[in-house]
């Protein structure tokens, strides 16, 4: 091949100019990359948790591979939430490849992180050191980053790069695997250190040794686009799920859009406020009177403003962070004027509810929270969710699908998932024919489970 | 909102999942697929005509489709429905008439469909051959497919006529799932010339079909559908839409003859099944199980309600016991009159029978009868809304607007992020209700000329704005 001789030429100058001349600056940052390494092994630990998923109308167990990182003496543990989120249980490998149980503290997957805590007798015993979160808010493009975990599995892996972009915003109405939406409240921290499933709930270290960002997601066909939860988010709900166990977080059912260069079509000389792009049709938003159009100029007294996209996580965890059944006044600017409104908001309360399979019959359910209402576009909480339903099993045949809402079991009304789950072990003994009595959409149907007429195969 | 759908995911590594190892069934050979799959593939020719410079043109097209079921229900990639290449560029006054679909199989056999449903989310579109039995070798869907990266699948597609219409068989893996739950897939293999083919297990169960859909996993609730390249769609995401638009043909959607009118209950039901009229004690033999009553329709005002069982149309039985049988009422209920009077026989579970009289009203009007207007200098195309579109996007009645048809990407509306399916309310200070107050409001934006045309857009019960910056010289050069 007539390039060869070319491209060994090339290798070779390059071979040549670092072996000769050796740049300062490249001694000293690898020996803060060691220094790095060494401070920061000991808190990384591989986290396996055991997961029930209710997946096609079925119970199963699933296992995967996670990362995640010592954060105090207690033996508290940040990783994601979409890794440890819902475990029936946790086992982590240290840094000594010694493996142990570690326990669920807390889950919020709006911002995807989770904590969990292994026995602080074995963070003095094995002389583990917490990492220390840094200021994510300062950090600058270019800096040198390490991401730590276990990409594809592959423990106490350390990958290299820079801080790509400290301030990305991905578009909201991103939803987890669990099917709660997630990301409205932080930007990301990009980075070209390479991130790979498994990374996940791993640290993004910086030169001090400071974790600025917690793993998280990666893009698909690119090559070394991660994206981090920034150490300012994590930080905070850390803090919340290691003393609470929970996040708690306020919810006014409106969303905004940037106001870009705009301002001449909403009546303004300059742009200022954010806008109200859309208003959850029985949401306190609503009740306050906030419209679609308006401009909100400030909340609880405080100035606002989104003149990019950047801007609007913060406002949504302004909104999150009031304290929950306040009386907040919202300052609008609308075509004939500036208004003033109160908001109260309430609490959001869990995204997603707890799910549970009716085995017998072929399905599994999930409990109706206020905000699956919104998000399913339900009439009311009444019911559970049909969330899977098992090919070939009674359900199926009877035509029953996910995303209907059960809110009759032979003849008797399930408001909630207790009621349901009571109902199922009241009828299923009885082994014959089941009337439930199903919502979708705007429509109403019975379907008939017929558990005893069996279509499936032998298991 | 991005204009560049990245595609983001998760990170956790799924080690194992023992109950993706189960495998129950014989896995069909290549041969035998090839032989089974073959019939139930169609090459779809479909007619348009549109006016360009003033005068009528017809230009043909033609994708894949599937027959889905015995009597002849065909899927098809909703794209053909809203093409925006032809010969010339769209001239105002007309969208694309679909005037015929012509499907034609590799064995000889040819056929006439006509539309039954579109959905602009899904992409998808479901035809019935309009002059056959009901015996066409057909698919069948298998749900609850856990898609893997690695599986392997199947697709088949047909040559076009100069090469004989020979099937063509295309091995596929799914190289990368890109929603949650997968039910989006990256195929490895698959381009565009696979649009609409569907994508078979090794046991010749359709899982999937090759379409465009939304990539972003929140574009569903969002006001901009974002559409992307051609990936695999899992049975599992529009089985739901399947069965509705057989339940929607009954109600809007079905394309009746031009100007011929057609008696409309405004309902949508099921067979009601021998062990369901058992387990509920009303009579067996035949009926309609009564899912949803439309508001303010004549069912709705004769008093009839979901959960309504009928049994008997103007004395005779109703001879439905299964969903197939549906045709049989639909086409009697449709060759009424509107203005005639109907009884229906209802049962109730306690055994009490009564009688309820239906006025038929005309069948509204369907996606395809509504009128379109198309402006030429912001690229879009929009109709009125119709009863399937409030129904659709769960809207209430007196919802006002149009809804965008059909819009070039890099037009002016394109550009600010207008997409198909979206319901424009106002645009600038203008209120935008209805066909010619979308016209009068384009035709004073056009006078003024303003830097900055705002957008006031509604999909479901989300709404968003969307400003375009029209380059006004562009209208001088023509």
């Amino acid at each position: 091949m007539p390039q060869t001789p070319k491209y060994a030429a090339v290798i070779a100058l390059c071979g040549l100019l670092l072996a000769l001349a050796p740049p300062a600056e490249a001694a000293d940052l690898q020996s803060a990359i060691l220094k790095v390494q060494r401070d920061a092994q000991t808190a990384l630990v591989n986290v396996q948790p055991v997961t029930e998923t209710f997946n096609r109308g079925e119970r199963r167990k699933r296992s995967s591979v996670g990362s995640g990182f010592l954060i105090d003496l207690d033996g508290h543990i940040v990783t994601n939430y979409h890794v440890a989120g819902r475990a029936k249980r946790v086992m982590v490998t240290l840094f000594n490849k010694e493996r142990v149980e570690a326990e669920l503290i807390g889950e919020d997957p709006s911002t995807d992180l989770a904590v969990i805590r292994i026995p602080k007798e074995l963070v003095s015993e094995y002389r583990m050191k917490p990492l220390s979160f840094g200021d994510s808010d300062r950090l600058e493009v270019g800096e040198f980053v390490m991401a730590l975990g276990s990409p594809l599995a592959l423990a106490r892996t350390m990958t290299f790069g820079v801080v790509s972009n400290k301030d990305r915003y991905l578009p909201e109405g991103m939803s987890l695997p669990t099917g709660e939406r997630t990301g409205d409240f932080n930007t990301w921290i990009q980075t070209d250190a390479a991130i790979n499933p498994g990374n996940s709930g791993g640290p993004l270290i910086n030169l001090a040794g400071q974790v600025i960002g917690v793993n998280t997601r990666g893009a698909m066909f690119a090559d070394n686009i991660g994206f981090a939860v920034p150490a300012a988010t994590a930080k905070t709900v850390a803090g919340a799920l290691v003393s609470d166990g929970e996040v708690r977080r306020s919810w006014a059912g409106v969303s905004f859009q940037s106001l870009q260069d705009w301002e001449a079509l909403f009546g303004m000389e300059e742009a200022r406020g954010v806008l109200v792009a859309s208003v959850e049709p029985g949401a306190p938003s609503q009740a306050a009177g906030l419209q679609a159009g308006d401009i909100l100029l400030s909340y609880g007294g405080t100035d606002v403003t989104a003149r990019f996209d950047e801007e609007l996580p913060r406002l949504y965890q302004m909104i999150a962070d009031t304290p929950i059944g306040d009386e907040v006044p919202l300052r609008v600017l609308r075509r004939d004027g500036e208004v003033d409104l109160t908001l109260t908001t309430v609490e959001t309360g869990k995204l997603s509810g707890q799910e549970f399979e009716a085995s017998d019959w072929g399905f599994t359910v999930r409990e109706i929270t206020d905000q699956m209402v919104f998000q399913y576009e339900l009439e009311s909480g009444d019911g559970v969710l049909v969330e899977g339903v098992r090919t070939g099993g009674p359900a199926a045949r009877g035509n029953l699908r996910r995303g209907q809402v059960v809110v009759q079991v032979a003849d008797e009304a399930v408001t909630d998932l207790e009621s349901f789950e009571a109902r199922y072990e009241a009828v299923r003994g009885e082994g014959g024919n089941v009337l439930l009595h199903v919502l979708e959409a705007a429509r109403q149907r019975y379907v008939l489970v017929q558990p005893g007429d069996s279509g499936e195969g032998s298991p | 909102m991005n204009r560049s759908a990245v595609a983001l995911l998760l990170l956790p590594l799924l080690v194992a999942c023992p109950a993706h190892a189960k495998k129950r069934g014989k896995t069909q050979t290549t041969p035998d697929f090839y032989a089974a799959a073959s019939p139930t593939i169609a090459t779809v020719t479909f007619s348009q005509e549109f006016v360009a410079g003033g005068s009528t043109q017809q230009t043909t097209s033609f994708t894949d489709g599937v027959v889905i079921s015995p009597d002849g229900l065909v899927l098809i990639p909703g794209t053909v429905r809203f093409p925006q290449s032809g010969p010339g560029r769209l001239q105002s006054g007309t969208l694309p008439e679909l005037t015929s679909f012509r499907l034609d199989f590799a064995d000889g056999r040819q056929h006439e469909a006509e539309v039954v449903a579109f959905d602009t989310d899904l992409n998808l579109g479901l035809l019935r051959i309009t002059d056959g039995d009901d015996d066409f070798p057909h698919v069948t869907f298998r749900d609850g497919y856990a898609a893997q990266v690695g599986d392997g699948l199947r697709s088949m597609t047909l040559y076009t006529e100069e090469y004989g219409r020979t099937p063509v068989y295309s091995p596929l893996a799914i190289n990368a799932l890109l929603s949650t739950p997968q039910e989006v897939w990256s195929l490895s293999g698959a381009g565009t010339n696979l649009l609409g083919a569907p994508l078979w297990d090794g046991k010749g169960k359709v899982v999937g079909v090759v379409a465009q859909v939304p990539m972003s996993p929140g574009a569903a609730r969002q006001v901009r559908p974002q559409l992307s390249g051609a990936v695999g769609l899992s049975y599992d995401r529009f089985a739901g839409w399947l069965a509705e638009a057989q339940d929607l043909a009954l109600t809007t959607a079905e394309a009746p003859e031009e100007e011929e009118e057609a008696g409309w209950l405004g309902i949508e039901f099921q067979a009601l099944e021998r062990p369901l009229a058992k387990h509920l004690g009303v009579s067996e033999g035949g009926g309609i199980f009564v899912t949803r009553v439309i508001s303010g329709s004549p069912a709705a005002k004769a008093g009839i309600e979901p959960l309504d069982i009928l049994v008997s149309l103007d004395g005779e039985r109703i001879p439905v016991n299964q969903d197939s049988d549906l045709n049989k009422f639909i086409e009697r209920v449709r060759a009424g009159k509107p203005g005639t009077v109907v009884r229906f026989g209802r049962e109730a579970r306690s055994g009490a029978t009564d009688e309820v009289s239906v006025t038929l009203a005309n069948s509204p009007k369907t996606e395809l009868q509504a009128e379109r207007r198309t402006n030429d200098d912001f690229e879009i195309t929009v109709r009125e809304i119709t009863l399937g579109t409030l129904l659709a996007q769960r809207l209430p009645p007196e919802t006002a607007g149009v809804i965008v048809d059909g819009v070039t990407g890099a037009g002016w509306a394109g550009l600010a992020g207008v997409g198909r399916g979206m319901i424009i309310q106002r645009i600038n200070d203008y209120d935008v209700t209805d066909l010619d107050s979308f016209e009068a409001a384009l035709a004073k934006v056009t006078e003024e000329q303003p830097e900055k045309v705002l957008f006031f857009m509604r999909f479901r019960r989300d709404t968003r704005f969307f400003v375009a910056e029209p380059d006004w010289t562009e209208l001088d050069e023509q």
